[in-house]
């Protein structure tokens, strides 16, 4: 008789690779609309771009590089046309090498472009990029003396009134995976400014630690996130679409680590325990 | 408009490249998109930083004398190539690693410490919001427990409630592990979905990748069969 147990334990991994691309291929073809509920931090999040004034201080740290566009891309684009629309005065700065294409992508989108265009921004009145800022440190230096770090060179400008990052209202990081860290650790503890962070699902319980601990002002993971974005602005695009898939390849996800766990307790467990032939020791 | 259609399609290859591997044996293929992806990574970062390095070089004459320094620090890393003095590329890692560490200290305490220790007392009943209770009541049960099992379960001496406590808690400990593992793999999941929700719409284009899926299979296979796969892969 089979041993099913042994059979859930030993399936082999590219059966389950297989599938997961059968269901990605799948719903792409024929896309599978299921219900999504809204969740709190994204509501709350939305709520709180909503309450930045007219000729408020935001800067915008760009340090994700082009991985974003594939599955956060509406959340990125959404936040900031969001921001935008409550007309902050912005500072632009990029954290990574790679995030200046990303930047790019993401000020030449058509939607943005508009935006800024109603919104009258004008590069050097309303609207600074003050360039790379290259690491934590810089960071550091850049929150503590703005002027110094950027060697006075928006000196006369808009920017006078900028001393250090207190004068700064909100913070958007749209990090890379570490990059959220360095405003926790070096902004939030320091100053008052409010900060905005967008991550990537891996990293998002760290988010939300640091939401209820205070440091962040408002945390969104950006996969679900870029289809609720979507939802709560009413600019549907691709991640609603996108969102049948994601749900279904998690489905098959949770089912294989039920089938899974079960194998192991089923069976695989009880193998490791019996000694090896001839050693008669234990075997990991 | 044209290099927005070559993009695609090349990206749309080298995805098709990347997922040979799922036939259980390294590629060709797979070893090409890899080493492609590397070797466009390194250019840019290798155009982008001698770039910002002659700035900061050309600035030295405006008066930063301090990126004399960093310049030094810099070429000293170079040592690394020269058998003898080697040891040298330590000091500029040690010397960006200390102010770095010094930097972080300052605060880490206070927002990865203190700040988690916060946010993890929260009130147990929140009236009317079974979600929140639910988050709340969990977070502290597993931070008890979790913390019982480095006192209470590895001491090979403890018994009773304590010890079944600590036993519990590692349970936690392990699912935690597990948790944080699956939500990694997720987001893997969530990429390769949208990647392939990107290539496969519209139709036509979902023809044309499994057309190049498949032929670049049975490219596989036949390599394979004849022994030659490997041979071409590294």
């Amino acid at each position: 008789m089979v041993d099913m147990f042994k059979v859930m334990a030993t399936i082999d991994r590219r059966i389950y690779f297989l599938l997961f691309l059968t269901i990605m291929i799948g719903g792409s073809l024929y896309p599978v609309v299921l219900p999504m509920p809204i969740t709190n931090w994204t509501q709350t999040f939305y709520n709180k771009v909503n309450e930045v004034q007219p000729g408020d201080i935001l800067i915008v740290h760009m340090g994700a590089g082009p991985e974003v566009r594939l599955n956060m891309w509406s959340a990125y684009k959404l936040i900031l046309w969001q921001f935008i629309q409550k007309r902050p005065r912005i500072i632009w700065m990029t954290t990574w090498p790679n995030a200046f294409p990303v930047g790019e992508m993401l000020l030449n989108d058509p939607l943005i472009k508009d935006a800024i265009k109603m919104a009258n921004y004008v590069k050097g009145v309303n609207f600074t990029d003050i360039g790379f800022v290259y690491g934590e440190p810089a960071l550091v230096n850049l929150a503590k003396d703005f002027h110094g770090f950027t060697e006075n060179k928006f000196k006369g400008t808009w920017l006078d009134e900028v001393k250090d990052m207190n004068d700064i209202q909100y913070y958007l990081c749209f990090g890379a995976s570490g990059d959220y860290h360095w405003a926790a650790k070096q902004i939030s503890l320091i100053y008052k400014t409010k900060i905005f962070t967008v991550s990537d699902p891996g990293l998002f319980p760290t988010h939300i630690i640091y939401m209820q601990a205070g440091n962040f002002y408002a945390s969104i993971e950006g996969v679900t996130g870029s289809a609720e974005y979507e939802l709560l602005t009413k600019h549907y695009g691709e991640a609603v679409g996108r969102m049948g898939i994601i749900s279904m390849t998690h489905l098959a996800f949770v089912l294989i680590i039920i089938i899974g766990n079960i194998g192991y307790f089923g069976w695989e467990r009880k193998e490791r325990a019996k000694p090896i032939k001839n050693l008669g020791e234990k075997h990991d | 408009m044209i290099e927005d259609i070559l993009i695609k399609y090349i990206g749309m290859i080298l995805v098709i490249f990347l997922l040979t591997s799922l036939y259980g044996k390294a590629t060709p293929f797979h070893t090409f998109a890899i080493s492609l992806l590397q070797a466009v990574a390194v250019a840019y970062l290798v155009v982008y930083c001698a770039g910002a390095i002659y700035n900061n070089f050309l600035q030295i004459f405006q008066g930063q004398l301090l990126n004399i320094i960093g310049i030094i620090l810099g070429l000293m890393l170079f040592f690394r190539f020269i058998p003898g003095y080697s040891f040298l590329s330590r000091i500029p890692v040690a010397f960006s690693a200390g102010t770095l560490l010094g930097l972080t200290l300052r605060t880490v305490v206070f927002t990865d410490i203190i700040g988690f220790i916060k946010a993890s007392i929260a009130p147990l009943f929140t009236p009317g919001d079974v979600y929140v209770n639910f988050v709340n009541i969990s977070t502290a049960i597993f931070t008890i427990t979790i913390l019982l099992v480095f006192i209470y379960t590895f001491p090979s001496t403890t018994k009773g409630p304590l010890r079944t406590i600590g036993k519990l808690g590692e349970l936690f400990f392990y699912g935690g592990l597990g948790g944080m593992a699956a939500n990694a793999f997720l987001g893997y999941l969530n990429s390769a979905a949208a990647t392939l929700a990107m290539y496969l719409t519209p139709m036509s284009d979902a023809a044309i990748f499994i057309i190049l899926g498949i032929a670049a299979l049975v490219i596989v296979i036949a390599l394979d069969k004849r022994g030659i796969l490997e041979k071409y892969t590294e």
